[in-house]
């Protein structure tokens, strides 16, 4: 049966022969046998796993599902910033921003006791629009010429399910790149205009809008009033 | 009077049991002290008294009750809204006679 979901077009096996996938079972070999680990990898390290083998980076970013700290059992292992050329970067679950589907579209694999989270392509390209380097277009770019997705459309699309990106930021953070990123990104990729507010947030809101249905009218002055407003229904 | 700002006594009470006995709401799938359906019972409330407001039906009784409701920060629109979709009100759903049934509280435009 055909599907109707438009990010089928990534498989997520993994292979695990690559540097990030030998550095990852380096770690989990490393791990205690008695118990279970689940963790969600992000970065570019599952574009290594599962699009092109060559693709490079520095680390392995990801977290653990129960956000544990794995910090000094990666250094006990040899396998931190500073002790191996591709290293392990732990992280938290809020490292990762990304869009509400990635849990529906990652791929799960069981290694053993690890169970690990592999993200789509898809939203680990929405996750490098909070930065946008030269290395995070080139991503995008690579990923498209790799698989010819995403289309616009499909971005487009994409970037209104996250809507919630592209909020004001907190009074203490960086001002949120993703509006002006996103901008950028389509004249990089598509020599084209993109009006965030009118393109994804409009759309985005009306059709959240809808989900709620219509606003109901006022029933609370409705019985307020009491008698004084309605007629007897013939 | 209730714990909580907004609690309806007695009448609250009789009322709502009159719905749960309808069967609208299983008892038996009520746990005591479980008050997170509060809200959503006053709504359904307020909702019929509205169905009677709007049927020419509305007692004093049902005035006094509706005021109290409106006043009640649980009671909101949006919960009325789904009751007057939800119950059954002299036998029938209200399905496609809600705007009329809107028109005919003076709350939408004829």
């Amino acid at each position: 049966m055909s599907s109707t979901k438009t990010w089928d077009w990534w498989r997520g096996d993994a292979d695990w022969s690559t540097p990030a996938g030998r550095l990852l079972r380096a770690f989990f070999d490393g791990l205690p046998t008695d118990r279970r680990f689940h963790f969600i990898l992000f970065g570019s390290a599952p574009l290594q796993l599962t699009l092109n083998r060559t693709w490079t980076s520095a680390d392995v970013d990801f977290f653990s599902d129960d956000d544990e700290d794995h910090h000094e059992r990666i250094r006990r292992l040899g396998l931190g910033k500073g002790q191996a050329d591709l290293y392990l970067e732990p992280g938290y679950r809020l490292s990762f921003r990304t869009t509400p589907l990635m849990a529906e579209r990652a791929k799960i694999v069981s290694l053993g006791q690890v169970t690990v989270t592999i993200p789509h392509p898809l939203d680990i390209l929405i996750a490098k629009l909070a930065r946008l380097d030269a290395k995070d277009l080139l991503a995008f770019r690579r990923v498209i010429d790799l698989t010819g997705h995403p289309t616009r459309e499909e971005l487009l699309q994409e970037l209104r399910n996250a809507v919630d990106l592209f909020r004001p930021a907190f009074d203490d953070e960086s001002p949120n790149l993703y509006p002006g990123n996103s901008v950028r990104l389509w004249r990089e990729l598509w020599q084209a205009p993109l009006d965030v507010g009118q393109d994804i947030v409009a759309p985005a809101l009306a059709r959240r809008r809808a989900g709620y249905g219509d606003p109901p009218p006022d029933y609370r002055r409705s019985l307020i009033d009491g008698l004084g407003t309605s007629e007897p229904r013939s | 009077m209730g714990r909580e700002p907004g609690i309806l006594a007695a009448d609250f009470v009789r009322r709502v049991e009159i719905i749960s006995d309808a069967g609208h709401i299983n008892q038996t799938m009520r746990i005591p002290g479980d008050d997170t359906d509060r809200p959503w019972r006053k709504s359904r409330l307020a909702a019929r008294i509205l169905f009677r407001k709007e049927a020419g039906r509305m007692t004093a009784r049902d005035q006094r009750i509706g005021r109290r409701l409106a006043q009640d920060p649980e009671v909101t629109n949006r919960l009325i809204q789904q009751g007057i979709y939800s119950i059954r009100y002299q036998g029938r759903r209200i399905g496609d006679r809600k705007h009329e049934f809107d028109q005919n509280l003076g709350l939408v435009a004829r």
